[in-house]
């Protein structure tokens, strides 16, 4: 009686591993922190136990060797090579008209787009290997159809359909593994739209873009030239921009044991302008080398850390922890970090150019944000229990200094501009936050995890980009047929958030429930799987969660995906 | 759509009370069919379109147990009134979906899943140049099926089925009823 009880209770709170439309778009599933998003190449992401007040995009790291850079932030690249296999994808924003349209004409809802993805990467043949991908995301795109195509004068920014996706790619490649490493090479063709600082959405059409990978145990290394093309045909403006980026990174990241680990590299990106562009980069190049460590001189001891400088910028991030036990269940954890910079992301742009005006995206001094946390954990076979509290300060917080505000106007809706420059809160900002979560499962069968948190910050919050939630809540449930059929939930919700510096008047994200859901058919012995994902179900269909982004709406999509 | 996430809520316990061989591979049977049938609209849809006929194929596969898989795509042309200005959509439709059985019904099966409606108006471009219809269209939904075979040979089956399928459309969600003729072939 006792399991079947139980059973009851997982198949109605539900799950865990829900997926994501595309890289770039995993704010959608994600209920731990602040997470507002407009597609696939903008989100403002900060998880709760992160500490200051940007989001994680911004913040430059060793590891992010292959994400994109967008304007000033890091996007996840669709460009990862993919397991071996052959997939296929589609999905909707749910609630086109369809028949409806007969009956209801002149109903200004607007129609729903679509998402869309198809994929192979081959066995490995004496190590060798083909890969293709084209992935597409027209999901938030038609509240602002009508302004992008006022304001470039073109339809023809896709590689399929005529919604102006903000992320429409593919590419192909080659790759070779052995048993330690792995190269590849790939080329392809894109589009996508940039969030500028200024509030425009500023198509780039990458023609081609090609990457050279290469990476083992040891070395990481990472090359990618765009020749991007920028036009406005409504503005009659043209110019092309070459951009190269390398990455190398020297160090160990995986099966890594031994009580001292050192690291060095470089990020490299330098850029060659001709006609109107929209951004600008410092002497054209960028160049941050970097080193780092972990040190483990007794096994409950860690010190970590990195530091990179150039002749405009340095960056220093370093962390102690300390893990102690406390019976044979308890966990503990208590650590603190430091991150001192004069730069969140030095490898970004400098520049936006927009009319006569330039917005200058870097600015004098620097920031320190220090961090202090206590991880208190029960982990036991069937149960997991943890309270995670901490205090941070922070000074010299980057933030936007707006000179004036723009509105423009498109059929029914506004939008907001702005020009300014980047600038710092030179006043400490204080954080406090808690966090407890459970998680409890039955066999392969069930399981079900609960987690909520909130934050309680002071100071300059009117001077900050985005004034993040205070409280969230998360449930997670995830039930498994005999090994075979997944159902897996998600409920959460977030108190509101607040955009200050974008808008005239703060622009209030206000909080809500959100349930995204999983089904999948899975078919182990063939490797198979059948999946259906709706997102956000509860969401009210007319939320914006990023000024001048588009409706958060209720989206679906299913994946057959066979892997070899 | 709310509905889907109740029924959702008890598959679970229908699917618990269920005997699985957990040694038993999918697609230790599969099948073909040829389905045709009648697609009847509800509610407002009744206003803009006519009972219209439809075509479809299925494939199905033994899953687990007594549980079924399959997958659907079929086309359907249909009429709408004479007050609209076109006089009919082209319709193609995608279906993936599990069929479940028990003892005490069989031969009759219950399944659902999810839909996919593709449409494109049908006219002359003067006929479709004020509808959304007039470039593709496409949104997904959920259905729940019957399915009661009525000739059961060995590598043939024939039966009936009745499907009501819910298209997440707005401003209000697109309902019908489906009721068709199958044969089956069991090709293993």
């Amino acid at each position: 009686m006792k399991p079947f009880f139980l059973m009851i209770l997982f198949a109605v709170f539900a799950f865990a591993e829900i997926p994501a439309e595309m890289e770039g778009m995993e704010a959608g599933v994600l209920g731990n922190g602040t997470y507002l998003t407009t597609g696939p190449t903008y989100t403002f992401d900060r998880p709760s136990r992160q500490g200051g007040i940007h989001s994680a995009s911004e913040e430059w790291t060793p590891g992010k060797t292959r994400d994109r850079i967008l304007l000033n932030r890091f996007v996840p690249n669709s460009w990862n090579v993919q397991p071996a296999g052959v997939w296929l994808a589609t999905g909707n924003e749910v609630g086109d008209l369809m028949y409806q349209s007969i009956i209801n004409q002149g109903y200004g809802e607007g129609n729903r787009t679509p998402m869309m993805e198809v994929g192979f990467r081959t066995p490995n043949y004496k190590g060798f290997w083909v890969t293709a991908r084209f992935i597409q995301a027209d999901h938030f795109s038609t509240s602002t159809l009508r302004w992008r195509d006022d304001w470039i004068g073109d339809w023809d920014y896709a590689l399929f359909g005529e919604n102006l996706p903000f992320m429409s790619s593919a590419y192909a490649g080659i790759g070779y593994d052995t048993p330690f490493s792995s190269a590849s090479i790939l080329a392809g063709t894109e589009y996508y739209w940039v969030y500028g600082e200024s509030g425009r959405w500023i198509p780039v059409h990458n023609e081609p873009r090609v990457e050279w990978n290469f990476n083992d145990r040891l070395l990481h290394f990472s090359y990618n030239w765009e020749k991007q093309l920028y036009q406005n045909k409504a503005e009659n403006e043209k110019g092309w921009r070459s951009v190269w980026n390398t990455t190398l990174r020297l160090m160990c990241d995986r099966d890594c044991d031994d009580p001292l680990l050192l690291g060095v590299g470089f990020h490299y990106r330098s850029v060659k302008d001709s006609g109107t562009t929209y951004f600008g980069l410092r002497d054209n190049r960028v160049i941050f080398p970097f080193a780092e460590f972990v040190i483990r001189p007794l096994q409950p001891l860690e010190f970590s850390g990195f530091a990179g400088w150039n002749q405009h910028d340095w960056m220093v991030k370093d962390s102690v922890e300390l893990r102690f036990e406390a019976g044979e269940f308890v966990r503990n954890k208590f650590g603190i970090k430091n991150h001192l910079g004069s730069s969140l992301n030095p490898m970004g742009e400098d520049y936006e150019f927009f009319g006569e005006d330039t917005l200058r995206l870097f600015t004098d001094g620097y920031m320190q944000l220090h961090r202090l946390y206590l991880d208190v954990g029960y982990v036991s076979p069937r149960l997991k229990m943890g309270i995670h509290t901490a205090g941070w300060i922070e000074k010299g917080a980057e933030t936007f200094e707006p000179d004036a505000f723009h509105t423009v106007s498109a059929g029914r809706e506004k939008y907001s501009l702005r020009t300014g420059n980047v600038s710092r809160i030179d006043s400490w900002i204080r954080g406090f936050s808690a966090e407890a979560d459970v998680k409890l499962w039955y066999r392969e069968m069930f399981s079900f995890g609960g987690r909520f948190g909130f934050e309680r910050i002071d100071g300059a919050r009117k001077r900050f980009e985005v004034e993040p939630v205070e409280k969230w809540v998360q449930l997670d449930a995830s039930w498994i047929f005999k090994g075979v059929f997944h159902i897996d939930h998600s409920w959460f919700y977030r108190s509101d958030a607040a955009w200050n510096l974008r808008t005239e008047e703060p622009f209030v994200v206000k909080g809500g429930w959100f349930w995204n859901m999983s089904l999948s058919q899975r078919f182990p012995e063939y490797n198979l799987a059948l999946t259906g994902t709706i997102l956000h179900a509860l969401t009210e269909d007319d939320k914006i969660q990023v000024p001048n982004g588009g409706y958060d709406r209720t989206r679906f999509f299913c994946r057959i995906q066979k892997m070899f | 759509m709310k509905k889907i996430f109740g029924i959702l809520f008890l598959f679970p316990l229908w699917v618990s009370a269920q005997e699985i061989n957990l040694e038993e591979k999918a697609f230790s049977s599969v099948r073909l069919a040829g389905e045709a049938g009648f697609i009847y609209p509800l509610g407002d849809l009744r206003d803009a379109i006519e009972n219209s006929y439809y075509g479809l194929a299925e494939f199905r596969y033994r899953y687990r147990g007594s549980f079924w898989g399959f997958l659907q795509f079929g086309y359907s042309y249909v009429r709408t009134h004479d007050w609209v200005e076109f006089p009919g959509v082209h319709q193609f439709n995608g279906r993936v979906g599990l069929d479940v059985s028990a003892e005490w019904i069989r031969p009759l099966r219950f399944g659902g899943g999810f839909s996919c409606v593709w449409l494109r108006a049908d006219g002359t471009d003067k006929e479709v140049e004020n509808t959304e219809l007039s470039s593709n269209e496409s949104e997904f939904g959920w259905f729940a099926r019957a399915d009661l075979p009525i000739l059961i040979l060995e590598n043939y089956q024939a039966g009936v089925r009745l499907y009501g399928e819910q298209i997440w459309s707005l401003p209000e969600a697109s309902t019908s009823i489906w009721f068709g003729i199958y044969v089956e072939r069991r090709l293993w």
